[in-house]
């Protein structure tokens, strides 16, 4: 996750530091389900018996979280905007073994 | 050629239950001794887990001078010269002896304190991972820090699939300018 991203300027915040925002082209938004195989499950089961961090759903969780935050730089890409304020993730488990991971922002203009 | 047919499927449908029923012996022997190990390890590895993560805290705050997180905003936004979002997470599981206990004293109610110390932990640790990773970003600060927790899991019948808790956390790190 570079600070830039396809020419784009992804902050959390709600002003990019350093630049003045020109107009703003709404909310984008990106999202992915997912789910591990059925072996990487059993693995992590078994390790859920003794306990700790559970590895494998660490590195899917990052994963997907990158898939969603890319295509939701690809949404402000397609709208002409250079940057994304205001960054917010959320996280729902929609079934069993699947997860979605959303994320959303304000794509803005800056110069 | 009834044989060719039915064959295959029918070998494949034998070697899946041939599969189930070794997993399901192997799994009847073996988990015991699993759950005894995470019974008697979970306490001193947590522990450990505690100092190790109290060590590179100080490290990390001897580095850089004061913590780097915070949730407040720039008070001076003219002195960054580079910003950017960073992220980070983590799964932990308590192991099948918390789950039982846990559910002992869930009959009971009150503070959970096995899930309320596994959670406070695994919140310090992924506060940690998003220093480093600024730190190591060459990141001065990060800003407008959030977490985000949720339950994730394979809840597969009653003892089957696993149950994690996910803590998230993100932020916008900003450089600031040396030269000003």
């Amino acid at each position: 996750m570079p600070a830039m991203i396809d020419g784009i300027h992804v902050v959390s915040t709600e002003t990019i530091p350093g630049f003045i925002i020109k107009d703003q082209l709404g909310v984008v938004s990106g999202s992915t389900v997912r789910a591990k195989n059925v072996v990487r499950d059993f693995t992590q089961m078994l390790k859920n018996i003794v306990g700790g961090e559970l590895p494998q759903y660490t590195e899917l969780l990052v994963e997907s979280r990158n898939e969603a935050f890319a295509r939701m730089v690809a949404d402000a890409k397609a709208r002409g905007a250079n940057g994304v304020v205001n960054l917010r993730f959320a996280t729902s488990a929609v079934s069993p073994g699947a997860a979605e991971l959303f994320c959303y922002g304000t794509a803005v203009v800056t110069e | 050629m009834f044989y060719a047919v039915c064959g295959i499927p029918l070998l494949l449908l034998v070697l899946w239950g041939v599969f189930w029923s070794i997993y399901g012996l192997l799994f009847s022997f073996a988990y015991p001794f699993m759950f005894l190990y995470g019974a008697f390890t979970s306490s001193s590895k947590r522990r450990e887990w505690q100092d190790n993560l109290l060590i590179r805290e100080k490290q990390t705050l001897s580095k850089t001078g004061k913590d780097v997180l915070s949730m407040d905003k720039l008070r001076r936004p003219q002195d960054v010269s580079e910003s950017g979002v960073i992220w980070t997470s983590i799964v932990i599981g308590p192991s099948h002896w918390q789950q039982l206990l846990a559910a002992i004293y869930m009959l009971f109610g009150g503070s959970i304190d096995i899930y309320r110390d596994l959670i406070a932990l695994g919140r310090s640790e992924v506060f940690q991972r998003l220093r480093e990773m600024a730190t190591d970003k060459g990141y001065d600060a990060v800003i407008g820090v959030r977490l985000d927790t949720s339950m994730i899991g394979t809840h597969r019948g009653k003892s089957q699939g696993s149950k994690g808790i996910e803590i998230f956390a993100y932020g916008t790190g900003v450089k600031f300018d040396k030269s000003l």
